[in-house]
């Protein structure tokens, strides 16, 4: 059996400090959850609350195909704008630490840059570029290329992966580059010398390196992805609404049981998808 | 390169930063404002104009914290779930005020106690029955109104609609306009099916509910709010939808197209909107004395010049016409108060669960 140790005493003064971080982790985090929980196994009647245990609520999200569809394909464009999102982050991240040795700061501040405006501007700037007025509509029409504006460009699935790849591309970039920039750039050069082609060194060198940070990326570009509300709201279609803005709906119009139910669902499948990135963080390198 | 940090080093520093922020925090906590000569007023952005939040403060003291609302339902169940007694004054469209007086959250008001009001407001709007308490007290102090009718880009449908089944035509597909406002939407299904459209039984709903799906796949995108419809019509994405004659005129003057407005020959609803005094309310002499300075011609003016809707205020819309804006009232029918009164009032139906329910599979429908 082990021995329990007891704390030093600028131990003891460090876990006071933390204590506000427990505190806000608590009450921003475990409460809340707790109360939707608690929430979604009542329901609501007539803008009353109905306080008797039920599993209506999850009986009405799965009785259906309405609700796990909208589920579905909220995960499948998470998936696709965050595959995406890494196919793009990846070599971006490679070249501004692997290329630009002294503007490597002032183009990691560039990626950086977009989260100094407002994400709803954004979003609504994109909606002036890829509008029927937009720029993209106007310039190819004022060239006589198009008669009509292209449809597929605003309020369509291509909107939707086009603008929320946007928003996530920076998470992933940094995330990225902070294993990057970790990497032993030694053994791709052993690796090379070794008679390594430049795709099977970045296979067997590179990648495994930095997987911890696509890892992370992942995490990081999926996770909001599955939550976010208005940027499908925005640039969405009228026949894929994905599951945040239903869930902001049900609320809205007092079906509390039901939409705690939903966010519950959600919540869990974003705690799985936390958990499987996990298992590749190997928290020994903050040791080191 | 930077040096990494070890476990010790990052809890310390994150145990700091705690400390800070916590510190910060106790340091910074705003003071509780002074209530005194305070209106709280939850109403839509659209009803405040700054200038004369302003010189009522000059003329009488008093402030107005205007606190912003947004839909009915959403209104209602915040007011229900939390009360009402941190508000003065708060605002409902159609007939909403009926469930806030059921639920005791209301002081119904003698209008003629008003100056203002029964100086200026059109006699139509001071007696609606529907709004009215034995004793002749109204639930709420209208304020604006307006038909929800049938508006048209005239360039891109060439002949008039008169019935709802346009929003259907498979012609005008990615072009019909779609909102997430289902007080608006449940009346169209339910006028095309022969329905009531605030008293729909869950059957009823089920079948309404198919006819909004089939409308919101001719629609490119569900919209949110005024603004967001004004730019689809200006650009010309949608052409045609639900609004108000006078928003015709809007879309007109901001750089779109020539648009007409049309009512459905299977009826249509509408709404009047205004304010209600809260039961109770700790600051009512000053919130009826905020009422009387809103309901002045020059706030009107000022307010449905911006809001281009129908007004109840007389005094207000003939200053409008004094003003050279006679094409604004007469597009908005700020100079026929009897129309209001033709409308059917949009409502809170009984079954409130089922629409709410069926209007969630409405949007989550492909």
């Amino acid at each position: 059996m082990s021995r329990l140790v007891k704390p030093t005493r600028s131990e003891r003064v460090l876990l006071w400090g933390l204590l506000p971080v427990a505190v806000v982790q608590v009450g921003l985090f475990v409460v809340p959850m707790a109360i939707m929980l608690l929430y979604s196994f009542w329901s609501t009647r007539n803008f009353q609350i109905v306080t008797t245990f039920t599993l209506d609520n999850y009986r009405a999200f799965f009785e259906s195909w309405t609700y796990p569809r909208v589920l579905l394909r909220t995960l499948g464009t998470a998936l696709v704008i965050t595959a995406a999102t890494l196919v793009l982050a990846y070599p971006l991240a490679y070249f501004i630490v692997r290329y630009t040795r002294r503007w490597q700061k002032v183009l990691l501040a560039a990626v950086i840059l977009s989260f100094w405006t407002s994400g709803l501007l954004r979003a609504y700037a994109w909606m002036a570029v890829l509008g029927h007025g937009g720029i993209i509509n106007k310039g190819l029409r004022a060239l006589g290329l198009i008669d009509a504006p292209l449809p597929f460009l605003l309020y369509s699935p291509f909107s939707v992966v086009l603008v929320m790849t946007y928003f996530s591309l920076p998470f992933a970039v940094v995330a990225i580059y902070s294993s990057l920039e970790k990497m032993d750039w030694a053994l791709l050069d052993a690796a090379g010398d070794l008679g390594a082609r430049p795709l099977r060194a970045f296979w067997h060198v590179t990648l495994p390196q930095t997987l911890p940070g696509v890892v992370s990326a992942a995490a990081l570009t999926f996770v909001p992805l599955v939550g976010m509300f208005f940027v499908p709201l925005l640039v969405g279609g009228s026949t894929s609404v994905m599951i945040a803005p239903l869930i902001a709906n049900q609320m809205q119009a007092f079906q509390l049981g039901l939409g705690a139910a939903m966010s519950f669902i959600v919540a869990l499948i974003v705690l799985a998808a936390l958990a499987l990135p996990w298992r590749y963080l190997d928290l020994d390198r903050l040791e080191r | 390169m930077s040096t990494p940090m070890n476990r010790r080093e990052f809890l310390r520093t994150a145990a700091m930063t705690g400390s800070a922020l916590a510190a910060a925090a106790v340091a910074g906590s705003p003071r509780p404002a002074a209530a005194a000569g305070t209106v709280n007023w939850l109403a839509w952005g659209g009803h405040v104009e700054p200038q004369g939040i302003k010189s009522f403060f000059d003329a009488s003291g008093i402030r107005i914290n205007h606190v912003g609302m947004s839909g009915n339902a959403e209104t209602f169940a915040k007011l229900k779930l939390s009360g009402a007694s941190q508000y003065d004054l708060f605002e409902a469209d159609g007939l909403w005020p009926v469930r806030y007086h059921q639920e005791g959250l209301i002081e119904p008001i003698q209008l003629d106690s008003i100056p203002n009001v029964a100086k200026n407001m059109y006699h139509e709007f001071k007696k609606i029955p529907a709004l009215q308490v034995p004793g002749g007290a109204m639930l709420m102090v209208p304020w604006g109104w307006n038909p929800t009718v049938l508006v048209y880009n005239k360039s891109k449908i060439k002949t008039p609609p008169t019935s709802y089944e346009v929003l259907l035509d498979k012609k005008y597909k990615g072009h019909v306009g779609f909102s997430d406002q289902h007080e608006f939407l449940w009346p169209v299904a339910a006028y095309l099916l022969g329905y009531d459209p605030f008293k729909m039984n869950k059957e009823q709903l089920n079948r309404a509910k198919d006819v909004l799906i089939q409308i919101k796949r001719n629609a490119p995108t569900i919209s949110k709010g005024w603004n967001e419809q004004l730019r689809l019509y200006v650009e010309e994405t949608v052409w045609i939808g639900l609004s108000s004659p006078g928003r015709a005129l809007t879309i007109q003057s901001s750089g779109g197209p020539a648009m007409g407005w049309e009512r459905p020959k299977e009826g249509y609803v509408g709404w009047i909107d205004g304010d209600m005094l809260v039961k109770g309310s700790r600051n009512r002499d000053a919130a009826l004395a905020w009422l009387n300075h809103i309901h002045s011609p020059e706030y009107v003016a000022t307010n449905f010049q911006r809001l281009q809707r129908g007004s109840v205020n007389r005094a207000g819309v003939e200053l409008l016409k004094a003003q050279g804006m006679g094409e604004m009232v007469r597009a908005n029918l700020m100079d026929q108060p009897e129309m209001a009164l033709k409308m059917r009032l949009i409502e809170a139906p009984a079954n409130q669960d089922e629409y709410a329910a069926a209007w969630n599979e409405v949007l989550a429908a492909s």
